[in-house]
């Protein structure tokens, strides 16, 4: 079923569907394909994800399942919006090994308490599933401005230990490298999968669409610089989520709270979660419409089920989610989840009668 | 009329579709029968003419100066009871039904009427104990229906207002009066209700609006919809564009549809300073968010996330915690467990016995667990605070409900630390974030946000600055 969002739920879905990896993992590959200059490796990305979502958002009044439908009949458009599941999948299956990945690096747990503490996050990740996309829509929104706030405290409280000689680009050369263009693989595959969301009306989409993306791009940037100011280039080159090194490295705030990045990580970790919700929310709603006749909740525990047994395949080694990363989600998963969109919203539309008449 | 409840039961005894006999007496008989003859029934006979009355009426119920003045005078004088609430029964089922609602029926000459000669019980409208305020009127609601009303429309002088009465079906039929004022609440609002009122179908007794509650929303902790006791905030609940619901016996009033902010803004909000209103209404949100994490915070402090603290309170924390023989998560159930029970032993107990009770578990039972090593100081004083600012929340039922959240989320903060916070709070986020009341979003103006709905929940501001009409269901005066 359809829901209506509101502009700012939209911003915040989006905003919140990339921002968690944008802040944590993205700015510590972007310096070390960049170095000091990794913050500008999300300038290409980020335009070449503007023109993309105008693309698509500009046009139709669909969700992508209308449009596949209705653009390739019953049965190929069922078989597209099959292999789009497949590759968001895939995806899902990464952000649990993100999820994972974040609680080992920043909490010190054993394996069984993170087990069930992913255990959690998938379970989590059905509920968000079961109450659907509004909801996930009005959490998000709440989250939002708490996860903004605490980054851009712990950034504001880290710069006057930052060095300003870091501060300003030297070249723009890197950004041509082949290592900096796998975050606009990343960027890309997170913003076209968006389409997925059975919302109404996606053609008002376009501007809170792109605030979301220019939201979570500039957080993305301004963690990488503050990170590279703060921290000096090398150090943070080394840093596994650089704006979690610099809470934790630079800002003792004394008084009540020793570390700040105590409050940041809990902000992050929810943060991932509502992602983790986003993404299984787009499968089902991408199965419901391919096995129309599903009941939806078996489907929504399918998937989070095939996803869970799939990241606990590479978890809990970090390693693992990072060959995951590489092997998986880049070569099999990425190019149909940035490709199937484009092709469904672009294709060319059949004749009224004919799509009438062949319409399921 | 009720008259379903009232045909299930004697359908036993007479059939309740049944058209009342020309006889009176026979249907007097047969009446007093279905009733089982109880001693409070009246059942006398008047000959006036040639007509001889039959009248039957439960004497707990009646107001015997009424039936004097409503129904004999008239009747002795050989003029029919010229009340303009009597009304036609036909069927034993609306005979029956009238006589249990404290109604007279008379039966006689081919003809049966009944007239309204309650007696409804009435104290005066008393300030709620729950709902005190230090400026204000001091008016409270009443059992009575008529007279609640009469009180929400000295508030409201609004020829616009209207009240509309259904009967909901429960074991024993009630009426529900839905009130609101035509052209400020949505349609759409009122047709839910409405809707709700009339196609609810329980076999519960419904003695109060605490029952219609849960009947509309059974599954949450946290209130849907708004009780009070206090007919101004009541009216401006109205002026807002919401609705209320009200039962006959029972003085709490149901406003609907209720968002989460309302719940941390008592009346008196309005009877104070912007500027203290605005302050207070701040105190009362960091309050909420405190009766709810405090306790898991330092739970997680306390086992797993220790670098959250400052060596020096750590250190402190330590020490103090050195003779307890529990982890902090037992230690801090434990207390969370003797608060809840000495805060139910002060409900549960009269008055002064009540304070006694409180002072006894607070002092007594605290200062021993602590001198004798059982719990530590810190630990006292953190479920303490955090059990004072869940006072703090203006909503009796609001507080219950947010102090029941605390529970899984220290189990889940003692496992995980600060992940098993943030993951517990956002499925508390998430929980909130799926309730409607009535078609608006439990948590707006948060989500979907709204600045200027935001602003005026948060802050208190100046009358001559508000708008004349708030936005339906975002705000409360």
């Amino acid at each position: 079923m359809k829901v209506r969002l509101t502009p700012g739920q939209v911003t915040s879905l989006m905003a919140m569907t990339t921002m968690p990896t944008m802040t944590m993992l993205l700015p510590a590959d972007m310096i070390q394909a960049s170095g000091r200059d990794g913050w500008l490796d999300v300038v290409l990305p980020l335009l070449a994800a503007a023109a993309i979502a105008w693309g698509m958002y500009r046009r139709p009044h669909r969700t992508i399942e209308e449009e596949a439908l209705l653009r390739f009949g019953p049965w190929v458009g069922r078989a597209l919006l099959l292999l789009l599941a497949a590759a968001v999948e895939a995806y899902l299956v990464v952000v649990v090994g993100e999820f994972a990945q974040l609680a080992e690096r920043t909490y010190v747990f054993g394996d069984v308490p993170l087990l069930l503490l992913v255990g959690i996050g998938i379970g989590i990740a059905w509920l968000e599933t079961s109450l659907g996309i509004l909801s996930i829509a009005r959490t998000a929104q709440l989250e939002l401005p708490l996860l903004l706030a605490t980054t851009l405290i712990v950034i504001g409280a880290a710069l006057p230990f930052g060095d300003m000689r870091y501060a300003l680009p030297v070249g723009f050369e890197h950004m041509l490298s082949a290592k900096a263009f796998f975050v606009p693989f990343v960027f890309l595959a997170e913003t076209v999968f968006v389409s997925t969301w059975p919302i109404e009306s996606p053609r008002a989409w376009l501007w809170p669409v792109l605030t979301g993306l220019s939201l979570a791009a500039g957080m993305c940037a301004l963690t990488a610089w503050s990170s590279v100011v703060v921290l000096g280039a090398d150090r943070a080159t080394s840093a596994v989520i650089p704006v979690y090194q610099v809470a934790r490295d630079v800002i003792y705030a004394g008084g009540f709270v020793a570390h700040f990045e105590v409050l940041l990580i809990p902000m992050l970790t929810a943060g991932t979660a509502i992602k983790l919700g986003i993404f299984s929310t787009s499968v089902a709603s991408l199965l419901q419409a391919a096995v129309p006749r599903a009941p939806s909740w078996v489907l929504s525990g399918l998937v989070v089920l095939v996803g869970g047994s799939l990241a606990l395949h590479y978890f809990p080694t970090p390693v693992g989610v990072d060959a995951a990363l590489l092997h998986v989600l880049v070569p099999y998963a990425m190019p149909p989840l940035i490709a199937l969109p484009l092709l469904i919203r672009f294709w060319p539309q059949r004749r009224p009668q004919e799509a009438t008449r062949r319409a399921p | 009329m009720g008259a379903t409840g009232v045909a299930r039961a004697i359908a036993s005894f007479v059939d309740p579709s049944a058209p009342l006999p020309a006889d009176a007496t026979e249907a007097a008989a047969a009446l007093e029968s279905a009733l089982g003859s109880p001693p409070d029934l009246d059942c006398c006979q008047l000959q006036q003419g040639d007509v001889l009355w039959c009248l039957l009426h439960l004497d707990s119920l009646t107001d015997p100066q009424l039936i004097q003045s409503d129904v004999l005078s008239p009747l002795s004088q050989g003029r029919m009871p010229a009340t303009t609430r009597n009304a036609q029964v036909r069927t034993y089922g609306e005979a029956l039904a009238a006589v249990l609602e404290g109604k007279l029926v008379a039966l006689g000459g081919q003809q049966a009427f009944f007239v309204d000669v309650v007696k409804r019980p009435t104290r005066s409208p008393s300030e709620p104990d729950a709902e005190q305020v230090t400026t204000g009127p001091h008016r409270g609601f009443v059992e009575n229906v008529d007279q609640n009303l009469g009180l929400i429309r000295m508030n409201l002088r609004d020829a616009r207002l209207r009240v509309e009465r259904h009967t909901l079906r429960a074991a024993t039929d009630v009426e529900v009066f839905l009130i609101y004022i035509a052209g400020l609440a949505p349609a759409e609002t009122v047709s839910r209700l409405r809707r709700g009122i009339l196609e609810t179908r329980t076999s519960m007794a419904i003695t109060d609006t605490s029952t219609l509650s849960e009947i509309f929303a059974p599954l949450q902790v946290v209130p849907l919809l708004q009780s009070t006791e206090r007919p101004d905030r009541v009216a401006g609940a109205l002026y807002e564009g919401r609705c209320a619901m009200m039962l006959e016996g029972s003085p709490t009033v149901l406003l609907a549809p209720t968002v989460l902010l309302q719940l941390l803004q008592p009346v008196d909000d309005y009877y104070n300073r912007p500027q203290i209103a605005s302050f207070r209404r701040t105190v009362r949100t960091i309050a909420l968010i405190l009766s709810v994490t405090l306790s898991a915070l330092y739970t997680a402090a306390a086992t797993i996330n220790c670098e959250l603290l400052p060596a020096p309170l750590f250190i402190s924390i330590s020490q103090a915690r050195q003779n307890v023989p529990f982890p902090a998560a037992v230690e801090i159930f434990l207390m969370e467990g003797i608060i809840e029970i000495v805060q139910e032993a002060g409900l549960r107990v009269p008055g002064s016995l009540g304070q006694t009770a409180s002072i006894l578990g607070a002092v007594v039972v605290g200062q021993s667990a602590v001198a004798s090593g059982i719990i530590s100081a810190p630990t006292v004083v953190l479920s303490s605070l955090g059990f004072l600012a869940s006072l703090a929340i203006p909503d009796l039922n609001a507080s219950i409900g947010f102090r029941i959240l605390r529970f899984p989320l220290i189990v889940i903060s003692a496992v995980f630390g600060l992940a098993g916070l943030a993951l517990g709070s956002m499925l508390i986020g998430l929980h909130l974030a799926s309730m409607d009341s009535f078609g608006v979003s439990y948590l707006s103006p948060l989500t979907p946000f709204s600045w200027r709905a935001f602003v005026k929940s948060v802050l208190r501001l100046p009358l001559l600055r508000r708008s004349r009409r708030a936005e339906p269901g975002l705000d409360t005066g």
